[in-house]
Parts: C-alpha cells; sequence; structure tokens
C-alpha cells in the first residue's frame, strides 16, 4: 500500500510513500520493499511512453518517524481521472479518441512484456494534450518475471473491471496483452454510453454474464452507436482471449475506420 | 486460389493433370508415405507446373497405437516412438529434422510437426504447442502450425477456445488443420455440432487472428472451411486422401477396388457410376442433374467409366467449386451461397427419390449435416 500527497515545486507532483517499512542493508541497500511494489517501481523506471505514468524522481528511502520508508514522485495530472468525467455519456468521436490513446499505452505495455490488469475509470488520467495516461502499475503482471500468483490462485483485480481470465486459477488460464484490451473495451464501452456493460450492480449473475458475452445492445442503441464500433466492442469484450485481437496493428486498422 | 491437392503417394503425373487446369493452389505432400526419391520428383513437378508445395511432416502418426510410418526415416524424420514426456532436446530434433527437410527441397513455408489430439484437454495438447513454438523458434521460413485433431475434441467448444487462446499466442504464418472422423463410409458423415465448431475455429483464426488456414484431408466440407475463412482446403484421389482417420497408417490385409464414382456438382455428391447416376440419368427429368447431354448418353449406355477417369473428375469438379466459393466478395456472401447450394442439391435428392432414382440417402444425409453445420456457424458468429 501507498501513500499519496499533492505536493507544489516547479510543477505540480505526487509523493508518493511505501506504507510498508523497509530495513537499510549496508551492502543492498533498502531491503523488504514488497515485491510486486519492487516491480511496479521498475515497470515505471522502465517504460517510457507519453501512455503510462513515469517515475520523475526516487525512488530512495527517508525516515519516517522511526521507520525507513520508500519514497517516490509521479507527474500530477490536472486533467482529472476518467472517473471524475463519467457525469455523462461521451460522444463516439471522444470515446474513438480515448480508445486509440489507451491501446497506444496498453502495445507500449506489451513491448515490455507487461500487463497492466488493472485498466479501470481511476486509474486513467489525463495529460495537457488530454492524452488518457495510465496510472498505477501495482499488480500489473511482467510476464518475464516469476508470477507472484501461485498456480492454485486467481489473477489480482478489481473485480468490476476484470476479463474473464482474471477470475480463474493460474493454473488454467494466461494472461496477456489480450487481457489489457478486455479491460479497454470495458472502460471505453462505460464511457460511451455511461454504463457498465455487465451489470455489476447485479453480482449474483455477473460472472456469468462476463463470461457469454451478455451485455447490452440497448444501451449502444440509446446512443446510437456505429456498427463499427459495436464490432470493436464484441471483439474487445469477447470472453475468449483467441477472439479479441492478435496482433495492435489489427487493431489500430480497425479504429482508423471508425476515425 | 483455394485448392490443394492432398498427395499420398506414386507419380506426379495425377498432379500435372489437375494442376494445368490453373485451378491449383498446391500439393501437400506425405513423407511418411512417400519413397524418398518420389517425393523429391513430385516436388520437382509441381514446382514446374507453379503451384505450392507443403510437406505434412505427419509426426502425428507416431501417437497413433499401431500405425506405421513406412518411410519417414528415407527423409531424415527420425521420430521414433513419441511420448507426452519428451525432452525439449528430443522436441528440438525433431522439429530440426523437419526444418532440414523443407530446406533440402527449398520448400517456401514448414509445416510443423504436431501429435495427433483427441480433445483438447489431453496430455498431448501441450506437446503440440510445444512442437509449434520450437518450429518457429528454429526456421527462418514462415511456419504453418499442426493442429490435428479427432473431430470429438471439437464437441467439447469450451476447451476447443482453451486451446485457441495458447496457440493465438503463437507468431506464425499460419495453421494446417487435420480434423479426424472415426465414421466409417463414404462420404464422410460429419456430426453436424463439430463440424460447426471446426468451421468456428477456421474463422477464428483466419477471420480474427488473421492467420492463413489450410485444411488437410477435407474434400467437400473443406468448401465450408474455405467459406468460414481458410486459405486452402485439400483433397485427394482416394477415399483415403479426402478423410482422415488414425487408422489410416494401422496395417491391414484385405480391401477391395473402389467402384468408379462420379462427383454430381447439382448434387455436391459422389454418387456410383455404375448403380446411382445410371438409374438417374434413365430419369425424366435426368437433365436437370446431369445437363451435359453427352454424359447422360454414356450413362443411359451404360459406358465403362474407369477408376483413374472417375479420380481426375472428383478433383476438377472440387477445383471448380471452390472456383466459385473463391469469386464470392467475402465470407458471408460465400457462406450465403453455399447455404443455397446445399439446399439446392438437397431439393434434387428429395425430387430424385420422389422419382424412383437409386440414389443412396447417405448422400442426403451427408449433404444434412454440411448444411446444419453451415446454417449453425453464420448463426454463431453473427453473418
Amino acid at each position: 500500500m501507498k501513500s499519496a500527497f499533492l505536493i507544489r515545486t516547479d510543477e505540480p507532483s505526487v509523493l508518493k510513500v511505501v506504507r510498508e517499512p523497509v530495513q537499510e542493508d549496508p551492502l543492498e541497500g533498502a531491503v523488504g520493499l514488497p515485491e510486486r511494489i519492487r516491480r511496479e517501481i521498475e515497470g515505471m523506471r522502465a517504460i517510457s511512453h507519453p501512455g503510462i505514468v513515469r517515475i520523475v524522481a526516487g525512488p530512495d528511502t527517508r525516515t519516517i518517524g522511526d521507520r525507513l520508508h520508500v519514497w517516490y514522485i509521479e507527474p500530477f495530472f490536472a486533467g482529472g481521472s476518467l472517473a471524475d468525467r463519467l457525469d455523462e455519456p461521451w460522444s463516439e468521436a471522444e470515446c474513438v479518441r480515448l480508445l486509440g490513446g489507451l491501446v497506444d499505452a496498453a502495445e507500449a505495455l506489451a513491448r515490455h512484456n507487461t500487463v497492466h490488469r488493472d485498466i479501470k475509470p481511476s486509474n486513467i488520467v489525463f495529460d495537457v494534450s488530454q492524452r488518457p495516461v495510465l496510472l498505477d502499475l501495482g499488480i500489473a503482471y511482467f510476464q518475464d518475471l516469476t508470477p507472484l500468483t501461485d498456480s492454485w490462485g486467481v489473477s489480482p483485480r478489481t473485480p468490476m473491471y476484470a476479463a474473464p481470465e482474471q477470475f480463474e486459477m493460474r493454473m488454467h488460464s494466461s494472461i496477456d496483452f489480450r487481457t489489457d484490451l478486455f479491460l479497454i473495451g470495458l472502460v471505453v464501452f462505460e464511457t460511451l454510453t455511461g454504463i457498465h456493460p455487465f451489470n455489476p450492480e447485479d453480482p449474483q449473475s455477473y460472472y456469468d454474464r462476463l463470461t457469454n458475452c451478455r451485455w447490452s445492445d440497448h444501451a449502444l442503441d440509446e446512443v446510437h452507436a456505429s456498427g463499427r464500433m459495436r464490432q470493436v466492442l464484441r471483439r474487445l469484450l469477447d470472453p475468449s482471449m483467441s477472439r479479441r485481437y492478435r496482433r495492435f496493428e489489427h487493431l489500430r486498422e480497425e479504429i482508423e475506420t471508425l476515425g | 486460389m483455394t485448392y490443394w491437392i492432398q498427395h499420398g503417394y506414386g507419380k506426379a503425373d495425377k498432379i500435372v493433370t489437375v494442376a494445368r487446369s490453373g485451378l491449383v493452389s498446391g500439393v501437400i505432400l506425405s513423407p511418411a508415405d512417400e519413397e524418398d526419391s518420389t517425393l523429391a520428383s513430385t516436388v520437382g513437378s509441381a514446382r514446374l507446373q507453379g503451384i505450392d508445395v507443403l510437406v505434412d511432416p505427419q509426426l502425428y502418426i507416431h501417437t497413433i497405437s499401431g500405425a506405421v510410418a513406412r518411410c519417414h526415416s528415407q527423409h531424415g524424420l527420425e521420430f521414433g516412438e513419441i511420448s507426452w514426456f519428451l525432452s525439449p532436446e528430443e522436441i528440438a530434433s525433431h522439429c530440426q529434422a523437419v526444418v532440414t527437410l523443407n530446406q533440402a527441397f527449398g520448400i517456401r513455408d514448414v509445416v510443423a510437426p504436431a501429435p495427433y489430439l483427441a480433445s483438447f484437454g489431453d496430455v498431448w495438447a501441450p506437446l503440440s504447442l510445444q512442437y509449434a513454438r520450437t518450429t518457429i523458434a528454429m526456421s527462418e521460413a514462415p511456419v504453418y502450425l499442426s493442429l490435428v485433431a479427432e473431430d470429438a475434441a471439437f464437441a467439447d467448444w469450451d476447451s476447443t477456445l482453451r486451446y485457441l487462446d495458447a496457440l493465438t499466442t503463437l507468431d506464425a504464418a499460419g495453421v494446417y488443420l487435420i480434423v479426424g472422423t472415426s465414421t466409417q463410409g463414404y462420404p464422410v458423415q460429419w456430426d453436424s455440432e463439430r463440424l460447426t465448431n471446426v468451421l468456428r475455429v477456421i474463422y477464428t483464426l483466419a477471420e480474427l487472428n488473421h492467420y492463413d488456414v489450410i485444411w488437410g484431408y477435407s474434400d467437400l466440407a473443406g468448401i465450408l472451411g474455405v467459406a468460414a475463412g481458410a486459405s486452402g482446403a485439400a483433397t485427394g484421389w482416394y477415399h483415403s486422401l479426402r478423410r482422415w482417420t488414425a487408422d489410416k497408417w494401422i496395417p491391414k490385409s484385405g480391401g477391395r477396388q473402389a467402384n468408379p464414382r462420379l462427383f454430381v456438382e447439382r448434387l455436391l455428391s459422389t454418387v456410383e457410376w455404375n448403380s446411382e447416376a445410371t438409374s438417374i440419368a434413365r430419369l425424366r427429368d435426368a437433365s436437370r442433374v446431369f445437363p451435359d447431354g453427352g454424359l447422360r448418353r454414356r450413362l443411359r449406355n451404360e459406358e465403362q467409366w474407369g477408376i483413374v477417369e472417375s479420380w481426375n473428375q472428383h478433383l476438377m469438379a472440387m477445383a471448380e467449386l471452390h472456383q466459385g466459393v473463391d469469386r464470392e466478395s467475402d465470407i458471408s456472401a460465400r457462406v450465403e451461397a453455399l447455404h443455397q447450394s446445399l439446399e439446392d442439391a438437397l431439393d434434387l435428392h428429395e425430387d430424385i427419390a420422389v422419382a424412383g432414382g437409386a440414389l443412396s440417402v447417405t448422400h442426403a444425409g451427408c449433404l444434412r449435416a454440411l448444411l446444419e453445420a453451415i446454417g449453425a456457424f453464420a448463426l454463431a458468429e453473427g453473418l
């Protein structure tokens, strides 16, 4: 877990302090940092893309009280988060721009063999040019590293914003960039229609709707979604990974036709 | 062009005859059945005709109990006994042998070896992906993955999709698909639900994931595969090359000479020349079935129809059917046209039965399964 503080230097930034204390080791530096947070920080340092949050200072340690804590600084995004902007459905043209930006970010992650796994409105902020930026690699899956979830465990997730494979035991499923594509589909659907496609308010049959592609066309009718937009959303939200998009270029070609 | 010839063994003259029509995309060769020198000359003949060549490595034979791959060792394909717990080195040596054979013939695309899967949940399934992955890593040439499975495997759509989830992580040029059937007799009586799922697999791989899909040993059902998005489908001279069964490579004695048959386009059926075709030719409305007056006269006069003539006619008729499907602009149009052709053919089967023609009801049963499958496929995919 981390605490976040808005700080004002030359430009506003966000100071993040890891709550779990670490110990200072003369040879290895700070030890005891939870592995998931260590990976998150490494991921942010390694991936340089305008659609992915970066570290502007740190990580470093500082004694707070009588304990040593890791801190780092991220940029502050004045455009706010997508969660703050969901009062009303967006136009299709705005959603296409959002979709394009999120796909760019997911592709940048995929190039580093990383799956975000937690793309949701509160983790999407906007920079000054209104480009969406993904925050919080806290439960990202780094495919080159040993999984932190054992084979009987399920993937970490935010239940309302998770792909079907994130609900399954790891031994029966695999996670790759197509998981992020599903999450992007969820977010864009909600942004376009103002409602979540699988009605999480009814948790009893939520999983059934999620895994059987049962979502409301009615919501898309109400906002007069184009046929092509529906087609793209249907692919992104397919419960089977093999029926989403295998290559970003294929998805991008279709986004261009939404233009 | 989507038409491929499935070649077992023997001289290449039959390939040449059909390839001259200009309707053949390529030929798929069988190193388990073909002598070393003949394989080389067949590759040469195909090249001269300007058609593509693929070599099906047929490793699956080594995963079928009692099956024999007579000529594999002549081609350096020393697969030996395959077990599900092969070491990475053994898998690598098998893949290397396949790559080397393809290189020796200068073949453009390499078909990866794969075991035969009775279901997508069995122990061979991960091994088949491992063979694919290893071949991709080794080959400089584009690779076609092999997906060789019993039709029963496709009955479980969930496990099929799980397998596809893994397969579609592989960066291959295409997929060489073989679907085994256990029903006896000719033509193949497909289970329509399983065939529907086979078509959905083809659609998922070809249309949604942009793989080239070539469906081997598929004969008439292969046309449905092409309609569903496959870039090719293959059939051959003999019945054993028009369908894939696991017991094809299990040595057995006996067998009888096949009856000469005639593929009748309007019936979409390969009927027996001496009984069925001659009986239909005598019906009053025979021209609805055989518009060619010359052919009607031959049948009425009970003229001889040789087995070689029968084989060539089948291959040419299939080539023309492919050409018809190829002409349609997209998958929806192909499916619709094929659906209509199957309905028309079934109507004609019914009319012949009413008129007293001696036409086995097996043909109509087979067509009905194809019709149901293409209809269910279109519905499932929202076409």
